[in-house]
This record gives C-alpha cells, structure tokens and sequence, in this order.
C-alpha cells in the first residue's frame, strides 16, 4: 500500500514534514506539490505517479473536494481499481492513515475507519474546554 | 504493567499522544508532575492531547509513586510521562517495575550539556542517570517510536 498527498501550492510538503516530526519518515508516503512552478503538467505528473505504483494500492489524500488535483486523480479511477482517491487532507486525519495502515488488509477499510476516527478531530476548542470532564482515576 | 516512561519536558503532546501511545499500545498514561495536578490550564491542554479511547490520570510524583506501588495500575498497559529526570529517577528509584526510560526531549538550559537534537542534560541529570544505568535500568534516547534508540 502506498500513500500519496497531493495539494495546490506546498502544502503537501509541509504536512511531510509535519508528519515525520510526530511520528517519523515512512517509506511508501509521497506528496504532490502542484503548481508550484510554470512547467508544472498536472495531467503527467499524475500519470507518472500512476505508472510508478505499477497496481499496488494508491492512497491519494488531496486538498479540496472537487479542485483541479482531486478532479485530476477522479479522472482515473474508472481505468484503475487500485487508485483511491480522499479530500480534505488533514494532519489527524494522515497519523491515523499511517499508523493504523497495518491493521487493515483493504486500502477501502482502512480508509473508511480513519475517516470515522478522525471527523471529529476538527472543532471549536473554547467549546471543548468548557465541556471538559473530571480528571480520571485509575 | 508499565510499558514505558518517558521523560519529555512537554509532558504530553502531539508527538507523544499519537505515536507512542499508539506504538506501545498503552491503554493509560499517567502524568506524573507536580505542577500539574494544581494546574488547570496545564491539565486541560492535557486533556486535549489525549488520544481517544485511552485513559489519562494526572498525579504528584508522591502520589504516583503510591499508585504505582499499591497493585492499582496493574491491570494497564501504563505509558508514564515525567517532565525531567529528577522526576524519572524519583519514580525509577522507588518503583522496581521501572527497567526502561525513555528520553524524549528536555529543554537546553544555562549549565546543560546537548546530548542528541532534543535532550540537554545537568550534570546533576547525568549523575542521576549513572545511578539508574547502574541498577541495570535501559536509558535511551528516541524522539519517535521509529528513530533507532540510542543508548545513554
């Protein structure tokens, strides 16, 4: 299974970075910093990418739901069962991705159960502060 | 049963929440700080960083000590987190279930020496290290789960 996060601008490559400070480098996650350059094609940039993962399970996290990169990534899907393809990329949403990568045999359930996870991870804290519970016990 | 004690001067965070709550398999952390427990502002920020489903108890380092010796804790796989060495070699020294510990990151200071990117040590630190090393207790030196220990 490989992971691939692809966004406008650097993005992508922050959250990269980001997410070896919390939980280090991993081998098969990627990014796709679009546009960031005047040569930038994205149309072969994803088709090597495509190429490059030769069949194995693809995981592309992209930014916005329905922008140019997750249209762009949508566009394949009918020729290639092995792409699928999330928006919304977020760092909670990424370290459940990557850490509980192994307990799922299907990039699908993998998916679904961190989506699940992590929803709830983006909220209005003054909010949560005030609905703090009790300290706990052992 | 402890899994781990880490001595990390942000106690809990990011970095500490997910990847080694989850890379240990911890089912409780204890936060065992004294200023803490009379912080609400700490202990809230606290709260925040906690992952879900784990539980978090915040207690003095006497207090800890007490609960750790009493059988209370051992029905958890117990990730402990102290702030600083001194509070490492506290627990480390009057609970004998402690055989590893982790360092995670302590601030630089006037007076410490930097032994790798994030941990800075007293002299007084590596002494009391020394001591713990002598009674056969794993020091090691890992930010994330994934770096290669370094021993101490």
């Amino acid at each position: 299974m490989k992971f691939l996060m692809a966004t406008h601008g650097n993005f992508a490559k922050g959250i990269k970075e980001s997410i070896e400070l919390v939980l280090g480098k991993f081998q098969n996650l990627n990014e796709l910093s679009c546009y960031t350059n005047k040569e930038f094609d994205l149309e072969k940039e994803i088709e090597k990418i495509i190429n490059g993962v030769n069949g194995e399970e693809l995981i592309v996290v992209t930014d916005i739901y329905g922008g140019s990169v997750n249209n762009g990534f949508l566009q394949k899907l009918e020729n290639h069962k092995n792409i699928h393809v999330v928006s919304g990329l977020n760092l909670p949403l990424m370290i459940e991705l990557l850490s509980e990568q192994d307990s799922y045999t299907t990039a699908r359930e993998l998916i679904m159960k961190s989506l699940e996870n992590t929803k709830d991870e983006i909220k209005y804290c003054n909010l949560e502060i005030d609905k703090m519970v009790e300290d706990e016990e052992f | 049963m402890i899994v781990l004690t880490r001595v990390d001067h942000r106690l809990l965070h990011g970095q500490v929440a997910f990847s080694w709550t989850n890379n240990i398999g911890a089912d409780c952390i204890l936060i065992a700080n004294d200023d803490v427990v009379n912080n609400e502002l700490r202990k809230t920020t606290m709260k925040l960083a906690k992952p879900q489903g784990v539980k978090l108890v915040i207690k003095s380092i006497k207090d800890s000590i007490e609960a750790l010796k009493s059988g209370v804790t051992d029905k958890y796989k117990l990730f402990i987190v102290v702030e600083s060495v001194k509070d490492a070699y506290l627990l480390a020294n009057e609970v004998e279930e402690i055989k590893q510990i982790n360092l995670g990151g302590t601030k630089a200071a006037d007076g410490t020496r930097n032994i790798s990117k994030a941990v800075n040590l007293f002299p007084e630190d590596e002494t009391m290290l020394n001591q713990l090393k002598n009674k056969n207790i794993e020091i090691e030196i890992r930010q994330v789960p994934t770096d290669s220990k370094i021993i101490f």
